[in-house]
């Protein structure tokens, strides 16, 4: 299986903070509520549940799981 | 099919009382355009209100957010809901960073404390009025508090200021000086007293495209943050209390598993979406579902349908309790792209601290009167919800003590 790479694309995130609140093993904000990935690289199952659901809610359709 | 796309009245008590039945027909037509109100596009899908929402260069909010033209009687553009970027950008760095999830979470007993002062108040009665006694007082005196330093008592007659202005704009001229003197004070007051840090300093220190804010631009952005922050809230309150009186279920669920709280916050803000509507005038010509919408032409965006659209959501129409306890379309109460709402981590712990006291407090709730009524207009939300229960102590001796008690 490919590596594969949590991003978030900060010309598109608004600052909802909701990949915060609901994956923060994997996302920080700054004080505005902005995002940024804080675990790239998916280490595990829960990882990438964590991670499909923060895709989901986003919604401004800014965060993506790629291969690298 | 019966609904009358050309003639849509998105103000009427015609659409407050079948609401979520002509939304739905709204949502099955192709998008059409009412002919009320200078003619307006009705955008009610999911997929193309969130385009819209996102894109704000095709569509503008810069001769404001209201769906339909308002007549304020007097030069009143609020700051920044009526801009766009640049200058949108520049004026929500200045707010955002105070409405951050971390701040806000800071502030939770702080929060809490106000929301048991208001179930004390009420609570040995057994009976109660939520919407005049809990759902319009708690968002204020919460806003008040956590954005400006304000204490509560002030916060009734500023809310009765806004409420004429919102309700009767052209007979408000009064309510509008009275309110702009109540700002002014409040920026002269914390001029002398130095910051708290909280969003009064930003707007006093803080820059945009290079220069300090004028007065008249801190005024209408206090004025947005009110607008915004305050009733939106009292809306979703009431519709909350109203489901938790109303389904003994849902009470149960949640009192079980209080885990599921945030995520039930989450169903109640997309079953029933407080802003029904918001508005942006297109920039240029663009083809939405088969509609050819003209440069200036007003654009109608209906959260309110898109949070029930069939195409994202099973069983859109019925509350789920855990449908946000995972993978979900995001819905769209808050709205999305750059006008997204700077509250709403503070909205959320509102309702969130509203539930989990009212769980605690209020045993055996039903709801009393036959039918819920609702205020309408450019937000929508009951107009009273009549409430009996029977009075109990909080269990959680850690959390009574949290709020000041022996």
């Amino acid at each position: 299986m490919t590596e594969q790479t949590l991003r978030i694309d900060s010309d598109r995130c608004q600052g909802h903070a909701i990949c915060y609140l609901l994956a923060p093993d994997l996302f920080a904000v700054d004080d505005e509520g902005r995002g940024s990935v804080t675990r790239a690289a998916m280490e595990s199952d829960d990882d990438r549940a964590q991670a499909a659901v923060a895709i989901d809610r986003c919604p401004e359709r800014a965060i993506s799981l790629r291969s690298a | 099919m019966t609904i009358d796309v050309e003639n849509f009245d998105m103000l009427s008590r015609s659409l407050a009382e079948r609401h979520w039945e002509q939304l739905a027909e709204l949502r099955e037509c192709p998008v059409g355009k009412s002919n009320l109100y200078g003619g307006v596009w009705l955008l009610s899908k999911y997929d193309d209100v969130m385009t819209a929402a996102r894109d704000w260069q095709t569509y503008s909010s810069a001769s404001g957010s209201a769906p339909v033209p308002l007549n304020s009687g007097g030069d009143i553009k609020l700051m920044p809901i009526a801009t766009d970027p640049p200058l949108q950008r520049e004026l929500r760095r200045l707010i955002d960073r105070h409405f951050g999830p971390k701040k806000v979470a800071a502030a939770k007993e702080d929060v809490r404390k106000g929301a048991i002062a208001l179930f004390e108040a009420f609570q040995q009665r057994g009976e109660c009025e939520f919407v005049a006694e809990y759902a319009v007082p708690f968002p204020a005196n919460t806003f008040f508090r956590y954005a400006f330093g304000v204490d509560p008592d002030t916060t009734g007659r500023v809310t009765g200021w806004l409420d004429h202005m919102l309700r009767a704009p052209n007979e408000a001229a009064e309510s509008v000086q009275a309110f702009f003197g109540w700002t002014r004070e409040l920026l002269d007051g914390r001029r002398e007293s130095g910051p708290r840090d909280d969003v009064l300093d930003s707007l006093l220190t803080g820059t945009v495209d290079g220069r300090e804010l004028t007065d008249p631009e801190r005024m209408m952005i206090m004025m947005n943050l009110i607008i915004g922050g305050i009733e939106t809230t009292t809306h979703v309150l009431g519709n909350v209390m109203h489901h938790l009186a109303a389904r003994p279920e849902i009470r149960e669920r949640l009192s079980a598993d209080r885990g599921l709280i945030p995520a039930a916050v989450e169903e109640f803000l997309r079953y029933e979406s407080p802003a029904d509507a918001r508005g942006r005038a297109a920039t240029c010509p663009v083809h939405v579902g088969g509609a050819h919408i003209q440069p200036n032409d007003r654009v109608a965006l209906f959260y309110s349908a898109a949070n029930r659209d069939p195409a994202k959501y099973d069983d859109p129409d019925e509350i789920v309790l855990d449908r946000f306890a995972g993978r979900a379309a995001p819905h769209l109460s808050f709205g999305a792209g750059p006008h997204r709402c700077p509250g709403a981590h503070l909205a959320r712990l509102e309702i969130a601290v509203t539930i989990e006291e009212a769980l605690d407090r209020l045993a055996d709730l039903s709801l009393t009167g036959e039918k819920i009524e609702y205020a309408y207009g450019l937000t929508r939300g009951p107009a009273a919800v009549p409430i009996t229960f029977r009075p109990r102590v909080p269990a959680d001796p850690a959390r009574a003590e949290a709020a000041g008690r022996d």
